[in-house]
């Protein structure tokens, strides 16, 4: 059902209002989610670049701006030339100004003065889309920050750039830096930014249940104080999905149906809620339904998109092997029926997952039953207790054997005398060849 | 026989007896190798004459100096030189060859090579045997007889008669007593998991491919990559898995087989590990020609009927019963090859399984070991009883390195900076 999603703009794609959608971001993020829409969203596309481009006109970014109206033009929409040279005339003239007051600042050797020219410059870079200066001033600016705070501040603005340049492990970095600086209270919205911000990496790392840890921890205050990245919404949303992905029954209760923090963020997105109540509650087909219906606009999401298709699996993957947790044996028709699956797909996916290790079953495909298989741990336990004492052995034996080797300094060694293998290389090929017709065999 | 030949015998009959004749004996006889060769011709009439377990010294030497001037073309010349060194080597006194290793290492080799020259190298396996058993210090020591002598045994595909040799279990080198080399060393593991494979014992194969390929080397050698291309290969087929590298294994060797030139090979593994028999088809048949440049294609051909094995033997863990049809759809076979799979599988014992012919099922059983029974008892307790020799061993062992002086004085010593030995001795022994 993903790879239909993926080949046309889905059906149920309308469910998504591009204006709300876009509404619950601030800064440069609502210009690179609307770009995202623009080029995976054939029917949103007309929607999404307008408003991008009405959007970067209120900015001096004119890079994003020129791509944006290369994306537009076929639709009719005429390239503004004029303004875009205005404004990059005017960012040039800023940035000189900015440049000046720095090298002001830097002779003068306050070091506050400093440090407030680099941020400015950093924010400056930022406005205009150029990440790359703008890390690279906000890691300059480490060197003059005098306070915890400023460190917090410095790390912030890393975090920040880097999300938007995609750079995952200077994100996790920097998030480490600023926990470990050591300040006398941390505001709660700066703690659920670095929250929000780890748990974005180790998305994007694919380790889905260090993200959930994360994002469940995410206080609601945070408000809308983090929207330049992402919105409370998308919190609920990627760490309710991340959470369904890996964890447990148990972790599921605790962390986050017992989780008043997370339960108010899920309020916002009721559909994800009821997901979470649904596979909590077992109703695995409703449960289901609602991924299948979320995930058109999962697709559109510029984090989530990649991770879809990898989480719904092990969403899918984990609902079956909770439902068949308590089974010594189960009729695989009545359990597709459950899942609302073709009972051949269903088959195919236990098939992998007992292949896997997932499942301690077997499957007899003639009746179309699935047996729970308990392993004998005694007769393992002997196939262990024997292959690991194989092991041993063998790994001894070629140890004693390289210590001696070591102690007669017999080392081959690229010296050209008799010893040396280089001379005597061909000679073995030869001998190798002799008796190639034994390997023929 | 004429005069100074004759006193030579004279000398080599007296002084035959005890040893401190026989060093006598062996300075006397360096000095009158000259003589010997000079006389090259009447050589072969003076052998007869000795007895090879108490003149093993003079025949020896005698047999070195006639070694260099045999005539590997001459049919007639080699059977004779052949002869004489059987009669000698499966006689030999072991305490009179340890006073000449290295004459004696010479006499052998040129044995092997002349066996080799008149295409029978059959017929040199029984004496090199019999001589890297009177080298050897102990039945633990390395000889560059032992590689010799399967070589041999892989020439003349008569790969059980190398078993005696591959049973010792060869852990010491002594370099003056037997002259061995570490690319004797490397020669012998290598051809011991050739003989191995021949013997289609890939495990014990793909350990002697690993003693070869994770030996001590600033260099990057060909025997070791060789082995180690012949090592993954038994490995895929054994285990169906990549080939266990020690970490001590070296960094050149590990840094090449990850390089373009290993190509062919980790193609083949990514196909195999996929259990995509099409796609490992492929590989074979797209570096079919790499391959048998290593003389390795028939060894990778095996991989393709160990992969079919390896799908059948994974659908047993995951189903209790499966049609035929899908068991030939699950494993890219056809029907026919399906059930010829099963059937041989079934018979060999490999999986536990019975067929349905009526409604085309086959329905696999768990494995019937309770490993319960006597034999196991029995198989247990030698096991822990070589792994308890072998953990003697191992104390023996660190209780030399304990006392070792140069040991000793790296441990003493202030210097911070680790030296190669200390540091692989160190953590070899940690392990």
């Amino acid at each position: 059902m993903s790879s239909t999603a993926a080949q046309a703009p889905p059906p149920l794609a309308p469910s998504l209002d591009v204006e709300t959608y876009i509404s619950n971001y601030s800064g440069v993020t609502r210009l690179k989610r609307l770009a995202f829409i623009a080029a995976k969203s054939t029917a949103l596309k007309a929607d999404a670049l307008r408003m991008a481009l009405e959007e970067v006109k209120r900015t001096t970014n004119t890079s994003l701006y020129l791509e944006l109206a290369g994306l537009a033009e076929p639709a009719g929409a005429a390239r503004e030339d004029a303004w875009v040279e205005e404004v990059d005339r005017r960012a040039a003239h800023t940035l000189e100004k900015l440049e000046a007051g720095l090298a002001a600042h830097k002779s003068s050797l306050v070091k506050e003065s400093i440090r407030m020219g680099h941020t400015d410059l950093a924010e400056f870079y930022f406005e205009r889309g150029d990440f790359q200066n703008a890390f690279k001033c906000f890691v300059r600016t480490r060197d003059y920050c005098t306070t915890a705070k400023h460190v917090i501040a410095m790390c912030l603005g890393v975090i920040r750039v880097s999300i938007h340049m995609e750079n995952f492990t200077n994100v996790s970095a920097y998030v480490g830096k600023a926990e470990t600086t050591p300040a006398e209270s941390l505001d709660a919205i700066l703690v659920a930014q670095l929250k929000a911000a780890a748990g974005l990496a180790q998305l994007e790392a694919k380790n889905y249940g260090l993200a959930a840890r994360k994002f469940v921890e995410v206080s609601p205050e945070l408000g809308s104080a983090f929207n330049d990245v992402l919105s409370l919404q998308d919190v609920a949303l990627y760490g309710g999905l991340c959470a369904l992905a890996s964890f447990s029954r148990d972790e599921l209760k605790s962390k986050l149906i017992d989780n008043g923090g997370f339960r108010t963020l899920l309020e916002l997105f009721p559909d994800v809620r009821e997901l979470i109540n649904d596979f909590y509650h077992s109703k695995y087909a409703s449960c289901l339904q609602y991924l299948r219906k979320l995930e058109p606009d999962l697709l559109l999401d510029i984090h989530l998109h990649d991770h879809v298709d990898g989480i719904i699996k092990a969403i899918q993957s984990r609902a079956i092997i909770q439902y068949f947790s308590p089974y010594v044996r189960i009729n695989m028709i009545q359990m597709a029926a459950a899942f609302q699956f073709e009972v051949n797909e269903l088959e195919r996916n236990l098939a992998s997952l007992i292949s896997s290790g997932q499942i301690e079953a077997r499957i007899d495909s003639h009746h179309k039953v699935l047996y729970a298989r308990h392993d004998d741990q005694r007769s393992a336990t002997f196939r262990k207790v024997l292959s690991m004492g194989e092991d041993y052995m063998r790994d001894t034996k070629a140890l004693l054997l390289r210590i001696n080797l070591m102690r007669h300094d017999f080392i081959l060694k690229g010296n050209a005398d008799t010893l040396g293998p280089s001379k005597s290389s061909r000679q073995d090929r030869q001998d190798h060849a002799s008796f190639s017709e034994n390997m023929s065999l | 026989m004429d005069g100074p030949l004759q006193k030579v015998v004279a000398n080599i009959k007296a002084k035959s007896t005890s040893p401190a004749d026989l060093t006598v004996l062996l300075t006397d006889l360096m000095s009158c190798e000259e003589l010997l060769i000079k006389h090259m011709p009447q050589l072969d009439d003076l052998l007869p004459v000795l007895d090879p377990t108490t003149h093993t010294l003079g025949m020896v030497f005698i047999l070195n100096c006639k070694a260099a001037a045999v005539p590997l073309g001459n049919l007639h010349a080699v059977n004779i030189f052949l002869q004489q060194c059987r009669r000698m080597l499966l006689g030999c006194d072991p305490l009179q060859v340890k006073l000449v290793p290295s004459q004696f290492v010479a006499v052998c080799m040129k044995l092997s090579a002349a066996a080799i020259a008149i295409k029978s190298p059959l017929s040199a396996i029984r004496p090199l045997r019999a001589a890297a058993c009177a080298l050897q210090p102990s039945p633990a020591h390395f000889t560059p007889l032992h590689a010799e002598c399967v070589k041999l045994c892989l020439l003349s595909k008569c790969y059980y008669a190398a078993q005696p040799l591959l049973e010792q279990e060869l852990l010491q080198i002594d370099k003056d007593g037997t002259h061995v080399t570490p690319r004797d060393l490397l020669l012998y593991h290598y051809y011991a998991g050739m003989v191995e494979i021949g013997l289609k014992r890939f495990k014990s194969a793909i350990q002697y491919f690993t003693l070869a390929f994770s030996a001590p080397t600033h260099v990057l050698n060909a025997i070791m990559l060789e082995a180690y291309k012949k090592g993954w290969l038994c490995s895929l087929i054994e285990f169906g898995e990549l080939p266990r590298v020690p970490k001590y294994t070296s960094t050149i060797l590990r840094r090449h087989v990850k390089s373009a030139s290993c190509i062919a090979y980790q193609e083949l593994s990514e196909a195999f590990l996929a259990h995509d028999i099409n796609s490992l088809r492929a590989a074979l048949e797209k570096h079919s020609s790499a391959l048998q440049a290593d003389h390795n294609f028939g060894l990778a051909k095996q991989c393709i009927d160990a992969l079919k094995r390896r799908n059948i033997l994974r659908l047993t863990r995951t189903y209790l019963t499966l049609s035929l049809e899908n068991i030939a759809e699950q494993a890219q076979l056809d029907l026919a090859e399906a059930e010829k799979y099963v059937y041989d599988m079934m018979s060999s014992g490999e999986i536990c399984a019975s067929i349905d012919e009526q409604q085309g099922m086959v329905r696999f059983n768990e494995w019937e070991e309770r490993f319960d029974s006597q034999s196991t008892v029995n198989g247990m307790e030698q096991s822990i009883g070589r792994a308890i020799a072998l953990a003697q061993k191992l104390q023996e062992m660190n209780l030399q390195l304990a006392v070792d002086h140069n040991y000793l004085s790296r441990v003493s010593s202030q210097d911070r900076s680790h030296s190669r030995w200390e540091d692989d001795v160190n953590t070899t022994l940690n392990r």
